[in-house]
């Protein structure tokens, strides 16, 4: 009972959270002009609405000056700023771990008052550089750059490139600023870092492989000894070529590097790479360098095999295997995409290193200590943003970084801001995300912008929407049940309406009329339920259903081409009115009788001219949700006799016989399908292809369906034949 | 999709006279209009050399392969010939083409002063393929001593992020109609071309921040019609009057039917069809300022219509119809007919 009570408060605690009003005096305070820095080091979290700003306003003005803003109570929480409807389980916290509290004018006046500091990192920067002035200067590229390109079939000459080293004015950051030893890859100095396990890994390759040591495929202690190739997968620009041709420089490796710009076809990877591996010509290069003992101190760097998907390396990623498995020297792969089909099965077959991104405060110290080096004046807040925005990619900071301060060496935070705004990734919204918008609708969002929400895919987005749009709990209702019935209705017709324009679009290539579907289908249901979603986004439950939907008809079209002679109803006469029948006709008897029955059944099929296959089909197609499964009072051993007794006999069709539709192997039914995201459309395409090339009739023409055809001794056979032959191949 | 058309008309038109989008296509990146910001930080880079690899994205005509080519003319001057590799989507750009053509270009040596690199400009990035992508990514880095990159395309995200990690990501918004009009009134006088400030509107209208596409249609109406004024350019446009629409709207707003109907059965006497003249009202009701509900509520109507003319229900009696439901949305309840 108490608990009960409980639990209603606090449902009725989170409805009101749910339908809480946004702030109600924006823009009504000024906001003070700071010093520079004077919230580094503090930590605020904050609960409930402001009124005189957005939370994402107040958030960046206390990032701009360097204070961090988290989302959970902690004990380094420095402050907690309250709005009003303040959540109960954060004031609680705060209240217990005696936090101090901010309301919206003590976080303005702490603003105001608080003295600039310099950031640490600047402090750092400026030491870093000063212990050691030479880093700024470029040193002349190892020998390794020399052997990687010595591959590539014509090296740069060797004039040109000595002119090139000396100007690093006319290198760009990223190469000027490259890790020149493994200990400056940001994120790669840790113990039980990928650069650390890689290092480990190819220094005792020689001595695991001989001692025929074989892969342990244990998660966590794992030190991938045994395995003849590693695998480096991550995001781009995270130092991935960085640190595989760092660790091969410290190991003492010598290397040949290929990359998506060489062609690895097949037969290419075969000839090119076991050649220059086998032979000594590497060795021969290095002369007096190489000791004997070190022996073949090589190693093969394959970057980008994600690269090597095309059509032009078709093969390429099985040869690959094939070589890792004969290859007598260590092999390093790098793809970004380590899910991808292709590179999976590569996977297994190497040492697994996944790279992630940098943490934003671990690039923010080496960024600084650029930026000192290059004389740019950059607070952290606005390097903050920089990197965010680039998704932590470090190539890409250092990119955006020196075009944004070439006209200004003086990056402020605004700045930075909006440019970072800008160079956001125009990120295609993933379903999800746009439907997650489609409901939130900002304050700021006009018609427009959510009509490009429903461009950004216009065949999935629709379907997302009317899947979740029941679980969005909308702020116009106010908590009241009647109002929100009647959004509800609003926004399921719009939703139908949309239907009927997409089905207008598509029967008629009206393709002008997308923006009135957009309005329909996107921009009004989004507008009614506008509010918070109460639960996850959910998949769309049509395309499995559909995919359902596709595959029993198939089947069904296929019973009907059977029973064609017998029976001249169109598919869903056959469905309704026969099916139920000859579901009962076959499955009765052998229920009731057993082994008895089956002969009578075996009549049946081919009175109707059903195959041992059609009869499974049958009574799938027959089955309805909910109606009990009519095979499973048969004893199993009856079943395997109907089957035998079956296939003894010789059973004469009018048609060819073999399956068409490609049995899948997991249940058909709806609910696992629904998980699965797309697959259900694609497979769908393969399975119509694959029946095709699977159709009996192709190979089988001649004899069976002549015999057939004289057995039975009517002309009609063969024509019924052809039509089932024209009705599959459509 | 949508690109598709303006695209075509950017291949130069086999008129004897040049077109004037070629005609007047800027030679320095200070003559490039809009996007201040970006072109105010390229043109630091032409003096200073040393640029890093680029991505410029945005919509058409807005000066992205322009600026690419003025950059590189700065850049490069008299070398400009040897030292500049320039394909776009009519060459042939499959991961052939990036495994021996750019990749033989980036080899090729050539003389130039310290901090200048070759460049090789790849336009309409983003209708490369996949792998040619793919191919690109460690060419970039391993040539990019002596060669740079510089790619410019409609959206970002049909380049792969590989490839958007190595470059500078700079995006183009669309021109303002004040930067649009700045520099149609220029090419107007150095053409002299006479014009009224409404055809000047009418032009930036139809161009919708398409720089391309306002000259194209500046130079249509000026064959055509030798004078560019509001009706002249939708004329040649083949467009409703929007100026027209938008009042009609704004009756509409004041539940005025007989004024909006005027209007509907002029645009339908000037023999415009059905689907159009309902598509630009749909076009300016979205931008049209009104109550935001209220927007909402003419938008479906509209749609409601739209949809019923794509089923062939397209008389003007259909057109009346929606005005009279659009006036309906805003006549308060009991107001006597008899209004004014
Ligand atoms: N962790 C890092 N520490 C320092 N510099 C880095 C780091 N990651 C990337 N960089 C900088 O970015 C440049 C490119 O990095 P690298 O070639 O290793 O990226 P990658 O992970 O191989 O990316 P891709 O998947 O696109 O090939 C380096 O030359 C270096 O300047
Ligand atoms: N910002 C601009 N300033 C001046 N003229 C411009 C500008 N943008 C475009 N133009 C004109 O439009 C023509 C086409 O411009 P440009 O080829 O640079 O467009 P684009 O942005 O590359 O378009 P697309 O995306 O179709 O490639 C130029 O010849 C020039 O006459
Ligand atoms: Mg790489």
């Amino acid at each position: 009972m108490a608990t009960d009570q409980a639990s209603s408060a606090k449902k009725g605690a989170y409805r009101s959270y749910l339908s809480r009003e946004g702030p109600r005096a924006l823009g009504s305070k000024e906001i003070p002009q700071g010093a520079e820095n004077c919230l580094e080091g503090l930590t605020f979290v904050i609960t409930g609405v402001l009124e005189s700003m957005e939370r994402s306003e107040s958030q960046s003005l206390i990032e701009r000056y360097g204070g961090k803003v988290t989302g959970s109570l902690s004990k380094r929480t420095s402050y907690v700023v309250v709005g009003r409807d303040a959540g109960e389980s954060k004031m609680a916290k705060a209240n217990q771990l005696g936090t101090k509290q901010l309301d919206e004018d003590g976080l303005l006046d702490l603003i105001r008052k608080l003295p600039g500091k310099t950031s640490k990192y600047e402090i750092e920067a400026a030491k870093q550089s000063q212990s050691k002035p030479s880093t700024a200067k470029f040193k002349s590229s190892p020998s390794l750059a020399k052997i990687s390109q010595s591959k590539m079939s014509s090296a740069k000459p060797a004039a040109k490139k000595a002119t090139d080293e000396g100007s690093s004015q006319s290198l760009m950051w990223v190469d000027k600023y490259k890790p020149q030893t493994l200990k400056q890859i940001i994120g790669q100095t840790g113990d039980k870092s990928n650069a650390r396990k890689l290092m480990n890994w190819l220094q005792n390759w020689h001595r695991n492989i001989s001692s025929g040591k074989k892969p342990a495929f244990n998660r966590f202690s794992d030190d991938g000894s045994g395995f003849k190739a590693a695998l480096l997968s991550g995001p781009p620009g995270v130092g991935k070529t960085t640190t595989a041709t760092l660790v091969c420089k410290e190991a003492g490796f010598s290397f040949v590097e290929l990359n998506a710009s060489d062609t690895r076809s097949k037969r290419k990877l075969k000839d090119e790479v076991s050649e220059s591996l086998n032979n000594h010509t590497l060795v021969d290069f290095f002369g007096g360098q190489v000791t004997p003992s070190e022996g073949q101190r090589h190693c093969l760097v394959m970057d980008e095999v994600d690269g090597m998907a095309g059509n032009e390396d078709r093969g390429g990623v099985a040869e690959l295997i094939q070589l890792i498995k004969n290859s007598k020297i260590p092999v390093i792969c790098m793809c970004n995409d380590r899910n991808h089909q292709k590179i999976r099965s590569l996977a297994n077959h190497c040492f697994d290193l996944r790279f992630q991104r940098p943490r934003v405060e671990q690039i923010k110290a080496a960024m600084m200590s650029v930026a000192f080096k290059e004389g740019l004046k950059i607070s952290p807040p606005a390097l903050q943003e920089v990197i965010v925005a680039a998704n932590q990619d470090v190539r890409q900071i250092m990119h955006n970084l020196s075009m944004w301060t070439s006209t200004d060496r003086n990056l402020s935070y605004d700045q930075a801001k909006s440019d970072a705004n800008k160079a956001k990734k125009d990120a295609h919204l993933g379903p999800f995300d746009v439907c997650r918008q489609v409901f939130a609708g900002g304050e700021r969002m006009s018609v427009i912008d959510k009509t490009d929400l429903f461009f950004q895919d216009y065949s999935f987005g629709p379907l997302f929407v009317q899947e979740n749009y029941p679980s969005c709990t909308p702020f116009a209702a106010r908590g009241d049940m009647r109002m929100q019935m009647k959004l509800l209705s609003q926004a399921a017709d719009s939703i139908a309406q949309g239907d009927l324009v997409d089905r207008q679009i598509r029967s008629t290539q009206n393709w002008g009329l997308l923006p009135t579907q957009a309005i329909f289908s996107t921009v009004l249901p989004g507008e009614a339920m506008k509010g918070s979603i109460g639960q996850m986004i959910q998949f769309p439950q049509w395309l499995g259903k559909n995919s359902t939907r596709n595959k029993n008809d198939r089947t069904l079209q296929e019973l009907r081409t059977h029973m064609g002679l017998k029976n001249p109803a169109d598919k869903h006469e056959i469905n309704m009115d026969y099916l139920p029948l000859l579901r009962k006709a076959l499955t009765q008897p052998l229920a009731t009788r057993g082994a008895e029955g089956i002969g009578e059944i075996i009549q049946v099929m081919d009175e109707y001219s059903l195959t041992r296959e059609d009869f499974d089909s049958l009574l799938e197609v027959a089955t309805w949700p909910n109606s009990k499964n009519c095979m499973a009072n048969v004893d199993s051993k009856v079943k395997a006799a109907f089957t035998r007794t079956y296939n003894k006999s010789v059973h004469l069709t009018p048609y060819a016989t073999g399956s068409s539709v490609a049995k899948k192997k997991r249940g058909a039914g709806g609910g696992e399908e629904l998980e699965e995201e797309e697959g259900g459309e694609v497979e769908e395409e393969e399975e119509e292809e694959e029946d095709i090339t699977k159709d009996s009739m192709i190979k089988l023409k001649k004899k069976p369906a002549a015999k057939a055809a004289k057995a039975t001794g009517k002309g009609k056979a063969g024509k019924s034949g052809s039509k089932g032959k024209l009705a599959k191949k459509k | 999709m949508r690109y598709g058309a303006q695209r075509a008309s950017r291949a130069p038109s086999v008129t004897p006279a040049m077109t004037m989008v070629e005609k007047f296509r800027p030679i320095l990146l200070r003559d490039v209009v809009g996007n201040e910001e970006t072109i105010s930080r390229l043109q630091v880079f032409a003096e200073q050399g040393n640029v890093p690899n680029l991505i410029i994205a945005g919509p058409p005509g807005t000066g992205k392969t322009t600026s690419i080519l003025c950059l590189s003319r700065a850049l490069l001057g008299a070398s400009y010939k040897d030292a500049v590799l320039e394909l776009n989507a009519s060459n042939d750009r499959g991961i052939d083409v990036v495994r021996n053509k750019i990749k033989m270009f980036a080899q090729k040596k050539v003389s130039l002063p310290a901090g200048r690199h070759k460049v090789i400009i790849l336009d309409e990035a983003d209708s490369m393929t996949d792998g040619a992508q793919q191919a690109l990514r460690r060419t970039m880095e391993i040539y990019s001593k002596t060669t740079r990159f510089a790619l410019a395309c409609n959206s970002s995200d049909k380049i792969i992020e590989p490839i958007q990690s190595r470059c500078a990501v700079l995006r183009y918004s669309k021109l303002s109609d004040a930067q649009l009009l700045e520099r149609l009134q220029e090419v107007c006088m150095k053409e002299s071309v006479s014009y009224t400030e409404d055809g000047m509107e009418a032009v930036i209208f139809t161009s919708q921040g398409d720089m391309r596409q306002a000259l194209n249609n500046l130079q249509s109406t000026c064959q055509g019609f030798g004078h560019v004024n509001s009706e002249n350019v939708f004329k040649v446009c083949d467009e409703p009057h929007p100026m027209l629409v938008k009042d009609m709207l704004q009756h509409c707003i004041n539940s005025d039917i007989d004024a909006a109907y005027k209007i509907m059965s002029h645009l339908w006497s000037l023999g415009y069809a059905p689907q159009d003249i309902v598509g630009i009202i749909f076009r300016v009701a979205k931008t049209h300022d009104m109550p935001e509900f209220l927007k909402l509520e003419f938008i479906k109507e509209i749609g409601f219509t739209h949809m019923k003319i794509a089923e062939g229900v397209d008389s003007l009696l259909q057109m009346s119809g929606l005005l009279a439901r659009l006036c309906h949305k805003t006549v308060s309840p009991g107001t006597s007919g008899s209004k004014n």
